[in-house]
């Protein structure tokens, strides 16, 4: 290899992003919580931030770093395990207070600024934990991620926040790129060769140090009589891993080895690194470039010279391969004995990379971590590494983690191995089992009655009063699910008398449920705000639904009372914290519940985007049965815009999915007939569908979700709506369902509809209150007040304006008040100059008889009666008495 | 920078250094643009002499990245001691690059520019880095 000047081969200097460096430092010396840097690999967040912590470290402020990637996310807090104290893991609201005071007492107190690296591949238990230390001031983030990636809800929340800035990175510009050559090569460069770098570069400052480090160590790029010169051309343009991986394709395998070795290991300790590796090696390794070792507080640790090598590395191993690797890894960690405490959990993943049965305490708090935060994934990797060393009761917490990812037959699978030799389980597991068994058949087998049976049977065998009450629980929410809310709230009273706050908490989510369904909807939401907050106080989640079921409620309960702007913010966060968190549940919930708020909001387009979501994330998950929710949506979305066909292909699809629609929300399947019946020219029908729902979920007590299809009713055009919505009104507590039953009580009065028509616009139920708007103006015709009725006419033309693709058949009429047909507007407009029917026959040659047929129809699209009123329906000035 | 535009750049300072009025249109165009930056710098006699002074130095070490860098570091140290701020330096060099143009006219065609540019960007690059 020839030489090359030393800078080469260091940490090439930050250039161009001075501004930012500042800027960045400023904010934290400020306080700042956060600082975000966002940008494409090889952009140089990661050179950045470590600028940013080496001024600050200069200026005697605390500093750490921390490093997130795929390998660490799947031990809970993986990234983070050197900043939390030992012992602080046996309970989850621990971690949080001692990892503080750690961090309070090495610091005396001040703010560490801490560095986390690609935080988008966080775990939900790191990232929760780094959270919470930036809002308590422990912490000042410095965050670098990639653009187009989420990452965990913690840190989206984070991002919003006040006093938290963003900088992005882009490529660098020629004349950086330019400054950057020169100050590493130490002068001049011919300028083909700078041509060529900058082109091949593209701006990206690491594929710009890969270009120059592999050009120098090939000899292409040599400086001759102080100039540096390229010999013959780059290879052409391809992409940065393929960049990366070819320049590690030339080292000796011992050397390449080495590199794997620390891709899977990062970092590692140099002791540790040195006891596999040469040490020659490692030497040669770090002059190329690739490796960089740094001081931490206690030791050497080696890690790869940019956090993009370790993706690319990491992505290139086989599973063979890193399954020797990591062997080679425990094999040596064992042999010299764990040094930090921290060891502890990457030797874990080490182990279950190696199929080597883990070390089953250290499982074990990781399990209760990443069952604490939902992270189910995680849960996923770790039961089974602990069902392998001999831990026969991870197979609960298996099934527990596929069944909420959607994986019911393999959950399945597992529970019914686990389940032929019940001697070898606890009880917890088994009642766990069990729990999950009856959420597998009531949402993915559509057996309601057997998911009652399997939790009831058990229930007589089970000792420990906690696992009862579970128990208890499940079939409680199993019940409300299946509709029969009556029996639900026997058992929650039960329950709700409970010492034990975990118990007492999971049967207010069934509260919660019931109130949103059957009203007072102020009720549901004033709970599920009251009880999330218990919730999360929570010492241990494990066991329970998540917190963010209650918000899933409250949406529902906020939608329902129409309170559609706060439903829609909520529903859109927890869209956003599911997506996050890999929260397949609430994913499914939310977007049926967005979908149902665009609905009222008029924009049938959105709907129709949600519902299919919805339904494809069904059909990608073994979540099949709210599947009939999303196509019952998606029909009325459908409906709504006129597309007849496309609504009734949705009903048809869920009609022959063979799973009925869950019977909670058994309104929202009859809603979805209904209104694709109505688009198919059927209104008779459709009123009919919904009589049929409404009077069986009244009988089963859900007053609310009836109100909510009653407006349906009213709105396809059943008169008979009046005294059952009034008599709901005055229960249920929603200004949606207020509104309806003054609509309904008042149908001919144009004063009453133009102000039903004023509150469900306030409400921003848009494609209602155009519909009431255009009766508003229809009863004022019929009154003979064109005027108002113009009026009331131009709202309900600027409403449907305000919605997207609306084509109900409430707003038939608005369709046909103005449109006449040309020849009907042609006569019309003569007539109302003052010509007579004969006059207009004979002028456009037509016979008298059908001049008096068009202007038949042109007075009832206009809603008048006499010739008189024509020229102010047309919005002409009249002419008394006719033209001369 | 390939050799051609150190040289490019060398000739333009000598060609600046025969306008004695450079540095005051600098400073005046500095002041007006970035007003903060009047009371920067104090003594402004002693300000344009120091100005004509760096240019050359730093031209003639285009060639010589270790002195450069030395050299500018100190400067830059300096200027963190006056106030100047990273968000300084581009419109310094914005405004520098004007009023070289509207000393030398034509003969700061595109090229000299494009080399003025390079030269300028690396030296501010280093001032900041030290």
């Amino acid at each position: 290899m020839p030489a090359s000047p030393a800078v080469l081969t260091q940490l090439w200097p930050l250039t161009g992003r001075h501004e930012d460096l500042e800027a960045i430092v400023g904010a934290l010396v400020d306080g700042s919580r956060a600082q975000v840097i966002v940008g494409d690999a090889g952009t140089g967040k990661t050179r950045l931030a470590r600028e940013v912590l080496r001024r600050l470290a200069d200026d005697g402020v605390p500093t750490a770093g921390a490093t997130a990637s795929e390998s660490a996310a799947a031990t809970p807090l993986g990234a983070l395990a050197h900043l939390v104290p030992p012992g602080a893991l046996d309970s989850p609201s621990s971690v949080f207070s001692a990892t503080r005071d750690a961090i309070d007492e090495r610091t005396g107190g001040r703010p560490l600024v801490l560095h986390v690296d690609d935080a988008h591949l966080l775990d939900a238990s790191s990232a929760a934990l780094l959270v919470g230390l930036a809002e308590a001031g422990v912490a000042e983030l410095v965050v670098t991620m990639r653009p187009g990636h989420r990452g965990p809800d913690a840190l989206g929340a984070l991002r919003a926040a006040d006093g938290v800035g963003t900088t992005t990175l882009g490529a660098l510009d020629a004349v950086a790129i330019d400054t950057l050559l020169h100050r590493v090569l130490g002068g001049p460069l011919d300028g083909v060769a700078e041509a060529q770098l900058l082109h091949t570069s593209g701006g990206n400052p690491l594929y710009l140090r890969e270009l120059v480090l592999g050009a120098v160590q090939d000899g292409s790029l040599r400086e001759v009589d102080g100039v540096w010169r390229l010999d013959g051309g780059f290879p052409a343009a391809e992409a940065l891993g393929d960049r990366v991986l070819g320049r590690m394709a030339d080292l000796p395998t011992v050397e390449r080895e080495a590199l794997e070795l620390v891709a899977v290991a990062e970092p590692i300790g140099l002791d540790l690194l040195e006891r596999l590796v040469d040490a020659a090696v490692l030497e040669g390794l770090e002059q190329r470039a690739l490796l960089r070792v740094e001081a931490s507080r206690r030791r050497h640790e080696v890690r790869l010279a940019d956090p993009v090598y370790g993706e690319i590395l990491r992505g290139s191993i086989g599973r063979v391969r890193l399954r020797r690797l990591s062997r080679t890894l425990v094999d040596a960690v064992t042999a010299t004995g764990l040094r930090r405490a921290d060891d502890g959990t990457r030797l874990v993943r080490w182990q279950i990379d190696a199929g080597i049965p883990p070390d089953l305490d250290v499982v074990l708090v990781g399990l209760r971590l990443a069952r604490h935060h939902q992270d189910w994934s995680t849960v996923a990797i770790l039961a089974t590494a602990a069902l392998g060393a001999g831990h026969a009761d991870a197979a609960a917490w298996l099934v527990e983690a596929h069944v909420a990812l959607g994986e019911f037959d393999e959950g399945d699978e597992v529970a019914n191995r686990a389940l032929a030799e019940p001697e070898a389980l606890g009880e917890e597991a088994i009642v766990l089992l069990h729990r999950a068994r009856a959420e597998t058949l009531f949402f993915s087998r559509d057996d309601a009655a057997g998911a009652v049976d399997a939790v009831a049977a058990l229930l007589p065998t089970v000792r420990d009063p906690l696992q009862r009450e579970l128990l208890t629980f499940s079939q409680a929410a199993i019940l409300a699910w299946s509709g029969r809310i009556a029996e639900a709230s026997e058992l929650v009273a039960a329950l709700e008398g409970s010492e034990r706050e975990l118990v007492v908490v999971q049967a207010a989510m069934i509260r919660e449920l019931v109130a949103a369904v059957a009203g007072p909807a102020g009720v549901a939401i004033e709970l599920a705000d009251r009880w999330f907050a218990r919730h999360l106080e929570l010492d241990d989640l494990n066991g329970t639904n998540g917190p963010g079921f209650h918000l899933v409620i409250k949406a529902v309960a906020l939608t329902n009372a129409g309170r559609l702007d706060e439903a829609a913010a909520l529903a859109e966060a927890g869209y956003g914290a599911s997506v996050g968190d890999r929260v397949l549940a609430g994913q499914l919930w939310f977007s049926l519940e967005l979908g149902r708020i665009a609905l009222l909001r008029g924009d049938a387009v959105a709907a129709a985007r949600w519902y299919r979501e919805q339904v494809a994330l069904c059909r990608a998950t073994g979540w099949r049965r709210p599947i009939t929710l999303g196509l019952s949506g998606l029909a009325i979305a459908l409906a709504q815009q006129g597309d007849a066909a496309g609504a009734a292909a949705a009903i048809a699809e869920r009609d022959a999915s063979g799973y009925r629609v869950i019977e909670l929300f058994a309104i929202e399947g009859a809603r979805g007939t209904a209104w694709a019946r109505s688009a198919a020219g059927d209104p008779a029908g459709a009123r009919a569908v919904l009589a049929e729902a409404i009077d069986h979920a009244e009988a089963g007590g859900l007053t609310l979700m009836a109100a909510t299809a009653r407006l349906d009713a009213l709105r396809l055009g059943d008169g008979g709506q009046a005294a059952p919505l009034a008599a709901a009104a005055e229960v249920v507590d929603s200004a949606l369902i207020s509104l309806a039953a003054r609509w309904a009580a008042s149908p001919n009065d144009g004063g009453v509809l133009d102000d039903v028509a004023s509150g469900f616009e306030a409400l921003g139920a848009l494609m209602v209150a155009a519909e009431v708007a255009a009766r508003a103006g229809d009863a004022w015709k019929r009154t003979g007040q064109p005027r108002a009725a113009a009026a009331s006419q131009r709202r309900a033309d600027e409403l449907v304006a305000r919605c997207r693709g609306a084509a109900t058949p409430a707003l038939a009429v608005v369709e046909t008040v103005v449109p006449l047909t040309a020849r009907e507007r042609e006569i019309a407009v003569l007539v109302a100059d003052g010509l007579t029917t004969k006059e207009v026959a004979e002028r456009l040659f037509l016979s008298a008889r059908t001049v008096s047929n068009h202007l038949q129809n042109a007075y009832a699209k206009l809603g008048i009666t006499k010739r008189t009123e024509l020229g102010a329906a047309l919005g002409r000035p009249t002419s008394a008495g006719g033209s001369p | 920078m390939t050799p051609e535009q150190v040289e490019l750049v060398r000739a333009t300072i000598a060609a600046v250094g025969e306008h004695p009025e450079f540095a005051d249109r600098f400073y005046l165009r500095l002041f007006e643009v970035a007003p903060a930056t009047e009371a920067m710098f104090g003594d402004l006699e002693s300000q344009r002499r120091k100005l004509t002074d760096e240019l050359v130095a730093m031209g003639e070490l285009l060639g010589d990245l270790t002195t450069l860098d030395a050299r500018a570091a100190e400067l830059g140290r300096r200027h963190r001691g006056y106030g100047v701020r990273a968000g300084h330096y581009p419109v310094a060099r914005a405004v520098m690059a004007e009023t070289v143009r509207e000393v030398l006219g034509d003969a700061f065609g595109p090229e000299e520019q494009d080399a003025w540019e390079r030269a300028t960007m690396l030296i501010t690059e280093l001032m900041q880095s030290g």
